[in-house]
C-alpha cells in the first residue's frame, strides 16, 4: 500500500466510507441468504431422513401401520423401487404420477435403510423396461409401473 | 412498533384498501366455494383452498402496494426514515398490518367449511391442514409484496411488479423447463410457491415446507430493512 500515491483511484476507494459500508452491507446480506438456504435444505433433508410430515388427511393415505413398520423393520436383503413414470418432462414427473404414492415411497425409505427408491421416465431410460420384461418372462413392464428388486 | 402496525391498521380501515381487499378476497373465494362444493355436491374442502391459493397472487399486491410504495409516492417516507423508530419496527409494524387483515380475511372464509360441516361431511383435520398451507402462503406473499414495494416510488408500479413476482416464485417450477438444465430445474423447483403448497393441499402438514415459508418470509423481511437502513444511511 505504501507504493500507491494518495490520491490515486484505489487509495480514494479504500478510504470511502460509503463504498465500505456498501460492501459489508452487501456481504452481510448474501451470508444470510446462504444461511436461509442452507436452513431449508437441512429441513428438506431431514424431512426425507426421518419422514417428519403429518398427514391429517380424512384417510391418512401415507401413515404407516405397525405391519408395515415392523416388516421395513426387519428388512434383511437390499430393496430397491423403481417409480415409472410416463411424463415426457420433469413437470410431468413432479404433477402427473401419484404424488400420494411418491411420498408413501419417500417415508418407507425414510423407515429401513436397507429401502431405496427412485423414479425413472421411461423416456430417459428406455432400457429398464426391456430388462425387466425380459426378467419377468409374461409380465410386460411399461409406463406407471412399479418394480420391486430385491438385491 | 405498535405505533406504527396501529397506523397501518386505521390506514385499512379509513381508506378503502383494505375493503376492495376483503370484498374481492370473499367474492373469489365464494366462486371457488360454489364450484368446487356447492355444485359440484363435494365436502372436499382442499381443491377449494388449493385455487384459493391463487388469489394471494392477486391481492396481496393490493393489500401491500401503499406501505412503502405510497409512503415514497406522498414523500411522507422521509418522516419515517427521520423518526427514532428502528428499522425493523417498522417493517414489522407494517408486515403484522397487512397480516392482520389477511388473516381477518381468512377468519371470514372459515364460514364455507363451517357451511359445509352443517349440510355435509367435513374432515376437520385435513381441513386445517390446508388452512396452514394456505395462511403459511399468504404471509409468504405478503412478505416478498413488501419488500417489491421498499424498491418501487409509486403504488401502481409496485402493484404490477408485485404480481409479476408473485407469479413468477409461484411457477417458478415451470419457467425452469425453458432453460433444460438439471440445476436451474432444481433451483427453480426450490423457490417454486406452488410446489411447496402441494403437500397442504393432500392434507399433509410437511416439516420442510413449514420451514421454508417461515424462512422465505424472514429473509423477504430481513431484505426490506437492508433496502430501509441503507437509503436512511445514504440520506443522512
Amino acid at each position: 500500500m505504501k507504493n500507491i500515491p494518495e490520491n490515486s483511484l484505489i487509495a480514494r476507494l479504500s478510504r470511502s466510507k460509503k463504498l465500505r459500508r456498501g460492501t459489508g452491507a452487501l456481504l452481510f446480506t448474501l451470508l444470510v441468504v446462504l444461511c436461509a438456504v442452507a436452513a431449508t435444505l437441512l429441513a428438506d433433508d431431514i424431512e426425507s431422513r426421518h419422514a417428519f410430515s403429518l398427514d391429517l388427511s380424512f384417510n391418512e393415505q401415507t401413515v404407516q401401520s405397525t405391519v408395515t413398520n415392523s416388516m421395513l423393520s426387519k428388512l434383511d436383503k437390499d430393496v430397491h423401487v423403481y417409480m415409472l413414470t410416463s411424463g415426457t418432462s420433469e413437470y410431468d414427473t413432479l404433477y402427473n404420477e401419484d404424488d400420494t404414492l411418491r411420498t408413501l415411497l419417500e417415508r418407507y425409505s425414510a423407515k429401513s435403510t436397507r429401502f431405496t427408491y427412485s423414479q425413472e421416465r421411461l423416456i430417459d431410460n428406455p432400457t429398464l423396461a426391456s430388462r425387466y420384461s425380459d426378467a419377468f418372462g409374461q409380465v410386460q413392464v411399461s409406463n406407471d409401473c412399479l418394480i420391486v428388486y430385491c438385491l | 412498533m405498535l405505533s406504527i402496525l396501529k397506523r397501518e391498521i386505521q390506514g385499512y380501515i379509513y381508506t378503502p384498501t383494505g375493503y376492495v381487499f376483503l370484498g374481492v378476497f370473499l367474492l373469489l373465494s365464494g366462486v371457488c366455494y360454489a364450484i368446487l362444493n356447492l355444485a359440484a355436491r363435494s365436502s372436499n374442502m382442499l381443491y377449494t383452498l388449493e385455487y384459493m391459493g391463487y388469489l394471494w397472487m392477486l391481492l396481496c399486491p393490493v393489500l401491500v402496494m401503499r406501505l412503502f410504495a405510497g409512503e415514497q409516492y406522498r414523500h411522507t417516507d422521509k418522516l419515517l426514515s427521520s423518526s427514532p423508530l428502528p428499522i425493523t419496527a417498522i417493517v414489522l409494524g407494517k408486515f403484522f398490518a397487512a397480516c392482520i387483515v389477511m388473516l381477518c380475511s381468512v377468519a371470514v372464509s372459515f364460514v364455507y367449511p363451517l357451511l359445509t360441516a352443517v349440510y355435509g361431511k367435513l374432515y376437520l383435520a385435513e381441513t386445517l391442514a390446508a388452512y396452514t398451507g394456505f395462511v403459511l402462503q399468504g404471509i409468504a406473499f405478503i412478505a416478498m409484496d413488501l419488500f417489491i414495494s421498499t424498491l418501487s416510488h409509486n403504488q401502481f408500479t409496485a402493484a404490477i411488479s408485485c404480481i409479476g413476482v408473485n407469479l413468477f416464485f409461484w411457477l417458478a417450477d415451470l419457467v425452469s423447463e425453458a432453460f433444460g438444465s438439471a440445476l436451474i430445474e432444481r433451483i427453480f423447483t426450490f423457490i417454486s410457491l406452488y410446489r411447496r403448497s402441494s403437500d397442504f393441499s393432500m392434507g399433509r402438514i410437511s416439516f420442510s415446507n413449514c420451514v421454508f415459508y417461515i424462512v422465505f418470509t424472514i429473509v423477504m423481511l430481513f431484505l426490506c430493512v437492508r433496502i430501509l437502513d441503507g437509503r436512511r444511511w445514504h440520506e443522512s
